[in-house]
């Protein structure tokens, strides 16, 4: 009998000490989370043609076209304390109509961190800055998102024009650090 | 008097031996139930509760990058690639779950939460969904009773850890925090 007692505590003891010993279990994971260095930029189009063509008064300049339908949107993560810049250029060998020159200006749409427009630029081989000051942001995709890019063609010297002269050029725009 | 003196050390010697055989059957009748999938009991003893979970993978990276489309949000990074297993038996009546947190000083980067979704196979527990890890430990597994998860490379409660972008504007490139999630398994 007592033998018969003392088996059974021992069984009992053995299982209360197995049962606390596995009551509760815990696992670690080390979970490592970056953020990448993000610059990536794009446009929505192209400008339509910009056409010098006859004034609606005799005597007068003719207008200057403009063209403000395309938008440049881009994605941008910047360390602490820095930002970007958008600047834009053409080719060496390109050239606005002679008697005229290309003018662009790019307008952020004023969400937070796309940035400040730097005005209105002549285009050349030299990059200019179109727009400052872009922090980390999304302009987003959408067909009116982003920053306007108004292309003007400035007419000059009127009487440097060439009719039917018609000249097409590249513009680069570059998402790049601030200097 | 000599004799039975040495009857008695006899007598005490056999209770000993007995408690010593009972407790040993104890743990080896534990250490089966724990390795087995079914349970059969020979023994008209009480089965003691008990649980034990691992991971598959003590590491995770998520990182943010390049959205395909200019102008876009990063997507979530995600990764679904670890497993919780677990091995667990519960009174009648009783069920376990599995809480995440992490310790006070562990943060996502700047403008993002980490999010957690655990997800258990057939009879392995409930998912209770996304929860966003902080220092309190929420559930994301309920409802667990007796099971084995398995083994395998894909056994068990799959963990999908999501970083989120909650402030796009405020992300800091090249910032890089590491955190430790703790998993514990508990009852109910």
């Amino acid at each position: 009998m007592k033998t018969l007692k003392a088996l059974t505590v021992g069984v009992v003891s053995g299982l209360v000490i197995a049962g606390f010993a596995f009551a509760v279990s815990t696992a670690n994971q080390t979970v490592t989370m970056q953020v990448n260095a993000i610059c990536v930029l794009g446009v929505t189009g192209n400008p339509s043609t910009l056409t010098v063509s006859a004034p609606a008064t005799g005597g007068q300049t003719p207008s200057n076209p403009s063209s403000n339908t395309t938008y440049a949107q881009y994605t941008s993560t910047v360390a602490s304390a820095t930002t970007r810049k958008l600047t834009a250029a053409w080719g060496g060998s390109d050239a606005a109509p002679a008697g005229c020159s290309l003018k662009l200006a790019a307008t952020p749409s004023g969400g937070t961190n796309q940035g400040t427009t730097a005005g209105e630029i002549t285009m050349s081989g030299t990059a200019q800055d179109v727009v400052t000051t872009i922090g980390s942001c999304a302009t987003g995709t959408g067909p009116t998102s982003g920053a306007q890019l108004t292309y003007t063609l400035s007419v000059d010297t009127v009487t440097s024009l060439v009719a039917s002269e018609s000249k097409s050029a590249t513009v680069t725009l570059t998402l790049t650090d601030a200097a | 008097m000599k004799m039975n003196t040495r009857m008695t050390y006899s007598s005490r010697s056999r209770a000993f031996k007995a408690v010593l055989i009972g407790a040993l059957c104890a743990f080896l009748l534990t250490g089966q139930i724990r390795s087995a999938t079914t349970v059969t009991s020979a023994v008209s003893v009480s089965i003691a509760s008990f649980c034990l979970m691992a991971v598959t993978s003590s590491s995770v990276s998520l990182a943010i990058a390049n959205p395909a489309t200019p102008g876009a949000v990063p997507a979530n990074p995600t990764s679904t690639g670890t497993y919780a297993q677990y091995s667990s038996t519960v009174a009648s009546g009783v069920t376990r779950r599995i809480t995440a947190a992490w310790a006070t000083g562990n943060s996502a980067p700047t403008g993002c939460e980490l999010r957690l979704t655990a997800t258990p196979g057939s009879g392995q527990g409930s998912s209770a969904g996304q929860i966003v890890v902080s220092t309190t430990a929420r559930n994301i597994v309920t409802g667990i009773g007796g099971c084995a998860t398995g083994t395998g490379a894909t056994n068990g409660a799959q963990l999908a850890y999501t970083l989120n972008i909650v402030t796009m504007t405020s992300l800091v490139a090249n910032e890089s925090k590491s955190a430790s999630i703790t998993l514990t398994m508990t009852d109910s």
